[in-house]
């Protein structure tokens, strides 16, 4: 389920991503607040920033370097469900 | 040329010039107009700013103008701080006139100071790179601060950073040390020849009193430096010396949580916090006992 759902970053502009390898810090500038993120979300979010819009699937994939199983996708996507409750991506 | 000192302005003159025209005191990189009629802010202007310079009143651009002066008489004496003659604090017991007037100037300084990047902390300098210790009160971070300025680090503000977001570098604001409570006789204790100014009783954080900035450290005010620690500071009563790594997003975010101003200065001071975390090992650190406190920081290794 959702795995046809495309997800992107319209504010990308807003967001800075620093990254360090335990953890990782995204700071929105358009609401001032900081998220920290581990190393897989933030990987996640990096890529976000930088794609148009995308499958579950399909940023699964780029995150993992390989064919993602549906275990995979499942965690991709719950991260994004999380980015977008924190208003940070959208549907 | 020299320029004048407090200590070199008779108790008279300077009684008389706190009462009319007011002294422009340079606490680098601020410049202050003070004026008081009140005795025990000439009193703690004369034990803790001894060495400060005394600019000319008339060619002096002043960053702020302060004051503070009698409130009320009865039924007991009060006074109140004043800057640009506004008045934006309740009167306190007038035993608290001079710790008012410092909570008053860091007042200034962190509500309209935005050409540097603020950070609630101690800070010091060791061997040209900043240490710098946010934490909230309780913490034990001032009495810390004052204990490993008389070990030989060099002070450059016991109260904020004050980040260059250009250079990346912390500029000194070196101000006297605020002690509270216990730690006033444990840092006396520690230096008997250190000089503090009046002790403020009662206050909304007990019992406070100022100490006198180290000449070295006043100095060498102008010497800005790059950071390399950022330490979390905790007083545990006995608890033995301990310091652990700590993730540098976490610390970015507590730093960020220490600004005054992170949030007036939004990209770019995300950015410069960034860079600071960059530059700097992370640390939590918990202590019970003054001396091994300063033996872990005299071992602390410069990152690469």
């Amino acid at each position: 389920m959702g795995q046809g759902q495309i997800w992107h970053c319209r504010r990308s502009a807003d967001f800075v991503l620093r990254e360090w390898p335990d953890a990782s810090v995204l700071f929105d500038d358009a609401t001032g607040s900081f998220h920290c993120l581990n190393p897989a979300a933030a990987g996640l979010m990096a890529i976000l920033l930088k794609s148009s819009a995308r499958s579950a699937s399909s940023l699964a994939q780029e995150l993992l370097g390989e064919q993602p199983d549906a275990h995979d996708v499942d965690m991709v996507e719950n991260v994004l469900k999380e980015f977008l409750s924190l208003n940070l991506i959208e549907q | 040329m020299t320029s004048q000192t407090i200590s070199g302005i008779s108790d008279d003159a300077l009684t008389h010039r706190l009462k009319t025209e007011g002294i422009v005191l340079e606490a680098f990189p601020f410049v202050f107009r003070i004026k008081s009629p009140l005795a025990i802010v000439r009193e703690g202007l004369q034990a803790v700013y001894a060495d400060y310079p005394v600019l000319p009143v008339d060619s002096t651009f002043v960053d702020f103008h302060v004051a503070v002066v009698s409130a009320r008489r009865v039924p007991r004496p009060l006074c109140v701080f004043e800057v640009d003659g506004a008045r934006p604090f309740t009167p306190l017991a007038a035993g608290e006139a001079f710790a008012f007037l410092e909570w008053g100037m860091n007042w200034c300084v962190t509500g309209y100071c935005h050409s540097f990047l603020t950070i609630h902390s101690a800070v010091l300098e060791r061997a040209g790179r900043v240490l710098i210790m946010p934490a909230p009160p309780g913490s034990g971070k001032s009495t810390l601060c004052a204990a490993l300025v008389l070990s030989g680090w060099r002070l450059l503000s016991d109260e904020m950073a004050l980040l260059d977001t250009r250079t990346g570098l912390v500029v000194p604001s070196p101000r006297p040390i605020s002690l509270k409570n216990k730690s006033i006789d444990i840092i006396r204790g520690r230096a008997p020849e250190a000089h503090f100014g009046p002790i403020a009783y009662d206050t909304m954080k007990g019992t406070v009193a100022h100490m006198r900035v180290p000449a070295d450290s006043l100095a060498r005010a102008r010497e800005a430096a790059l950071p390399a620690w950022v330490v979390f500071p905790q007083y545990k009563a006995e608890a033995d010396a301990s310091l652990a790594l700590r993730s540098k997003a976490t610390s970015l975010v507590q730093l960020a949580d220490n600004s005054f101003n992170q949030t007036v200065m939004g990209r770019a001071g995300f950015e410069a916090l960034a860079r600071l975390i960059d530059s700097s090992d992370c640390y939590d650190f918990t202590y019970g006992r003054l001396d091994e406190a300063i033996e872990v920081f005299s071992n602390l290794p410069i990152p690469r």
